[in-house]
């Protein structure tokens, strides 16, 4: 068999160039081997692929070791041959021609593709640097740019609380319920948040000075100055005492007629406490030209504002003795408890203050106001003297008239006569007489002042002041707060024993007597001190000894430059109502520094004591109503201070 | 006055004129916090105060000034001043901005939006300390790995030997020649991160016709047992060129990751902060 090969190249130029191979052997093999006739050099290909036979009906292509063969795009197991049947095996195309005579088979033979070098192929395989679809630096930033503001406006949206995301801060929590709702403080965007908003609820938010006091930097100042939102949960109040100290520390110079002392720093040049008190409820022989200083009507009741001194007397009408009544063995209540501080000391319900001492609630379960031995469950009343002359006498007249009563009808119609409404009966106009006999004889018992008579164990006793001409006792001026210039809170004081600052009212002496005569027969008990009076953790009521409270006296002073003086008993020992009891500056320094204070000393800014906002003057205005001329020109006082 | 060689490194941008730009950005940050601490407002320090303003409006034109790096990296023209130099004060400006953003907000830090610019620009510096731990790093362990050759090389000594390989197989019984075939078009390079990364490709074409070869039991003459015996030194050969190929890509991938976190970063951030700027003058 001859067969013709005619191998076609096609080369870079695109040109075609052919070369025939004749091979004239009895059957034509194609493979990959080197030992077929027709060589297909491709590691895919059979061995043996396939080979052309001559048979009688024709030359066929029948295969060796390929599993099928593929003519004319179909597959099949052999196939005769015709002109134009095209032959595929790998890459290669061999296509039946047209015979030119002589031959018995004339096939040309080409790669389909171009077959690449092994270098292309490596090159088509290899996938090296990050760069990928989206994944390219480019897209990435594009993709960025779109999802900030996704988030910026899907987050709210996301986690339900619409524009807290958007916070720069916490919300303080007494605006938290609306803390979602932005527009009720920001009305106007890019405008800082107006006072006229804040005011809307804080309307009855009070003004720092009087009315007539007008400081124009204090007016300007926006209400955000110090009340910054956004910055913290808890923290609505700005603390900073400079804020304070900007007039304060040269408020003399700034208002020369102001009675404000001036001041910068607790525990740096914070001035003695000064007292507001009812200017005809003290006297004082160490401050000199004190009655000459009546002032500013603050309150309702006339007081002036004096100095802490040691010197200071209250007389408030009372006698008291708090050494003879703490903890006394003879003054046990009747549920046989000894007293203690608490027992009359209580903050009010409103935790603000002391609540004011009475007679119902803090004396009259030991002192009774019993005025007749023969009536001991009966108690005159405590209040005017003269009501209580009156209360005795219809006591007394209805028990004079009941010992009249024979079981007639005793009621009887006066004739409406003046001079004449008098009991007609002589035996009821003797029991009447003797009924107010008896008042009287009641009166001069209570009234005594020698014996242990009921109201001048605490009260002084006026004769003749009575509205009714009778006796009466002086009257009766208990001041509860002394400082209301600033805030104290005996609750958040708690853990401290009542000693550490009021330490000459709680002193347990054995055998202290008793500083009036009237008290004389009730004999000192001798004893220890009962347990909870002994210092220690959690008693609140501990009580000094005099040696104990003699040495702390000497401590305290001795940390004070200057002559030391000698302490006696009297200087720590109160026995007496006058006694001010309160405790001066120094007592508070032991705790509490200035603002910038670090521990052990507790940072006391101003308005840890004394509020901005002061409850008796008027209402703040807010800043932006101010005229704009004079927020420019900005003088301190608009006028002199009052 | 330049200290440093300019081929020796990360090291040589970081040491740039004696550390010139640490110096300035340590000066920048010692001056932020005087400032920060001399200035003690109402309510606290925090980005609402006249110093939170001033530190802020720093932070952003530095971060916009950053940002123009990318912009400044590709103009090779410019003259201004050496890539180097502008490199050196990129890392340490850049650096800077982790303390001169708490600074601005007197470090209060919430989840809200103001502080996702934050993370964000957190992030960015991350990224990027993270790009120069690898330029300082990865340059060394890649040229020991190419053993002085060009990765081109390495390239054209693989091809060379797939070439070597199919002339051997062509002859070798139709086993081998599959064996070789896979060899050759079943070796990929590179590919997915994942592949990148990890230096290995689990399915390589090559690994596979090893282990097929020396697997395989076939009666050979002895001609056909030599080429066998070739074929699978070949393999061997590429396989351990295969092995420095894909560390080398490692090494280019782990060179490059970086940026695709710290440009989309530094755009995000760069978007947030004017955001948070404008929320904050919206709502004041």
């Amino acid at each position: 068999m001859r067969v013709i090969v005619v191998h076609k190249t096609k080369r870079r130029s695109g040109r075609i160039t052919t070369r025939d191979e004749v091979l004239d052997v009895e059957r034509v093999s194609l493979g990959r081997g080197p030992d077929n006739d027709i060589q297909l050099n491709a590691l895919t290909i059979e061995y043996h692929h396939s080979v052309f036979r001559a048979r009688p009906d024709g030359i066929y292509l029948e295969r060796v070791e390929a599993p099928e063969l593929e003519v004319n795009g179909r597959a099949c197991k052999e196939r005769r041959l015709k002109p134009k049947d095209r032959i595929r095996v790998g890459h290669y195309q061999l296509t039946v021609l047209d015979g030119e005579g002589g031959e018995d088979l004339r096939v040309s033979l080409e790669a389909t593709s171009r077959r690449k070098s092994e270098m292309e192929e490596l090159a088509s395989r290899t996938f090296v640097g990050l760069s990928r679809g989206m994944l390219t630096e480019r897209k990435l930033s594009w993709l960025s740019v779109f999802s900030i503001p996704i988030i910026f406006a899907g987050m709210p949206v996301l986690t339900g609380q619409l524009e807290t995301f958007w916070d720069t801060g916490p919300v303080a929590r007494a605006h938290s319920y609306f803390a979602d709702d932005c527009q009720k403080c920001h009305t106007e965007a890019f405008t800082r948040v107006l006072d006229s908003q804040c005011l809307e609820c804080h309307a009855d938010i009070s003004a720092h000075t009087p009315i007539d006091v007008k400081v124009v930097d204090l007016e300007a100042t926006r209400c955000a100055t110090c009340h910054m939102e956004h910055n913290g949960e808890f923290q609505l109040q700005a603390l900073e005492q400079e804020l304070c100290a900007e007039c304060h520390s040269d408020l003399g110079k700034r208002a020369p007629n102001t009675r404000v002392r001036t001041v910068s720093d607790f525990s740096a040049d914070h001035p003695q406490f000064r007292l507001t008190v009812p200017t005809d409820a003290l006297q004082s022989e160490n401050i000199p030209g004190i009655g000459g200083r009546r002032g500013e009507e603050i309150w309702t009741r006339k007081v002036d504002r004096v100095e802490w001194d040691r010197g200071i007397q209250e007389h408030s009408g009372v006698r008291f003795n708090h050494l003879r009544h703490v903890a006394r063995e003879e003054l046990k209540g009747s549920e046989g408890k000894l007293l203690d501080c608490g027992d009359c000391h209580q903050e009010d319900p409103a935790g603000k203050n002391m609540a004011d001492l009475n007679f119902e609630n803090h004396c009259q379960e030991c002192h009774s106001l019993s005025f007749d031995e023969r009536f001991d469950d009966r108690q005159a009343l405590h209040g005017e003297a003269d009501e209580m002359r009156e209360d005795l006498l219809e006591f007394y007249t209805a028990i004079e008239l009941r010992a009249l009563d024979n079981g007639e009808e005793r009621l009887r119609v006066y004739r409406n006569r003046v001079g004449r409404d008098q009991p007609q009966d002589p035996q009821e106009r003797a029991a009447t007489e003797n009924a107010k006999k008896m008042v009287e004889r009641a009166s001069a018992f209570l009234m005594d002042e020698d014996k242990p008579g009921a109201c001048a164990t605490c009260h002084f006793v006026e004769r003749g002041a009575g509205d009714d001409g009778g006796d009466d006792v002086a009257p009766v001026r208990l001041l509860s707060l002394w400082m209301p210039m600033s805030v104290f809170r005996h609750g958040t004081h708690e853990p401290f024993p009542c000693r550490d600052c009021h330490p000459r009212a709680a002193v347990f002496d054995p055998n202290a007597t008793a500083s009036y005569e009237s008290e004389k027969d009730l004999e000192p008990v001798a004893r220890a001190r009962p347990e909870w009076s002994l210092p220690g953790k959690g008693q609140t009521y501990a009580l000094y000894t005099v040696e104990e409270a003699i040495a702390e006296a000497e401590r305290k002073a001795s940390r004070k430059s200057g002559p030391q003086i000698p302490v006696r008993k009297e200087d720590v020992v109160s026995t007496e109502a006058t006694d001010v009891l309160l405790p001066e500056i120094d007592q508070c320094k032991t705790c509490h520094g200035g603002g910038h204070a670090s521990s052990p000393a507790v940072a006391s800014e101003c308005v840890l004591c004394h509020p901005f906002h002061r409850k008796e003057y008027d209402r703040m205005r807010p800043a932006e109503s101010l005229p704009a001329a004079q927020n420019e020109q900005n003088p301190f006082f608009r006028n002199g201070a009052g | 006055m330049a200290t440093a060689n300019p081929a020796a490194g990360p090291r040589s941008f970081l040491a740039y004129r004696n550390f010139r730009h640490l110096k300035v950005a340590l000066l920048g940050l010692v001056a932020s916090t005087v400032v920060y601490w001399w200035y003690d407002p109402v309510g606290g320090r925090n980005g609402g105060t006249w110093v939170g303003w001033g530190l802020g409006g720093l932070a952003f034109t530095l971060m916009l000034w950053l940002l123009y790096f990318g912009v400044r990296k590709r103009d090779y023209f410019s003259s201004s001043s050496s890539l180097q130099g502008w490199l050196s004060a990129h890392v340490y400006l850049g650096l800077s901005l982790v303390l001169l953003v708490p600074l601005h907000n007197g470090f209060q830090f919430g989840w809200n939006f103001h502080n996702l610019a934050f993370a964000l620009m957190f992030l960015v510096v991350v990224s990027g300390v993270v790009g120069i731990v690898m330029y300082a790093s990865v340059p060394g362990q890649m040229t020991r790995n190419r053993r002085g050759q060009r990765i081109d090389s390495l390239f054209e000594q693989v091809a060379e030997l797939d070439s070597e390989i199919s002339g051997v197989a062509l002859a070798l019984p139709d086993f081998y020649a599959k064996a070789a075939e896979t060899a050759i078009n079943g070796t990929k390079i590179g590919g997915g991160w994942l592949r990148q990364f990890s230096a290995k490709d689990p399915n390589c074409g090559t690994a596979r016709a090893i282990k097929l070869i020396q697997e395989h039991q076939e009666a050979l003459d002895e001609r056909q047992s030599s080429d066998v015996a070739r074929v699978v030194e070949l393999l061997g050969r590429k396989s351990a060129l295969l092995q420095r190929i894909r560390l080398d890509v490692r090494y280019q991938a782990l060179m490059e990751v970086w940026l695709f976190f710290h440009i989309p970063l530094a755009v995000a951030s760069v978007i947030a902060v004017f955001t948070h700027v404008f929320i904050v003058f919206y709502y004041w």
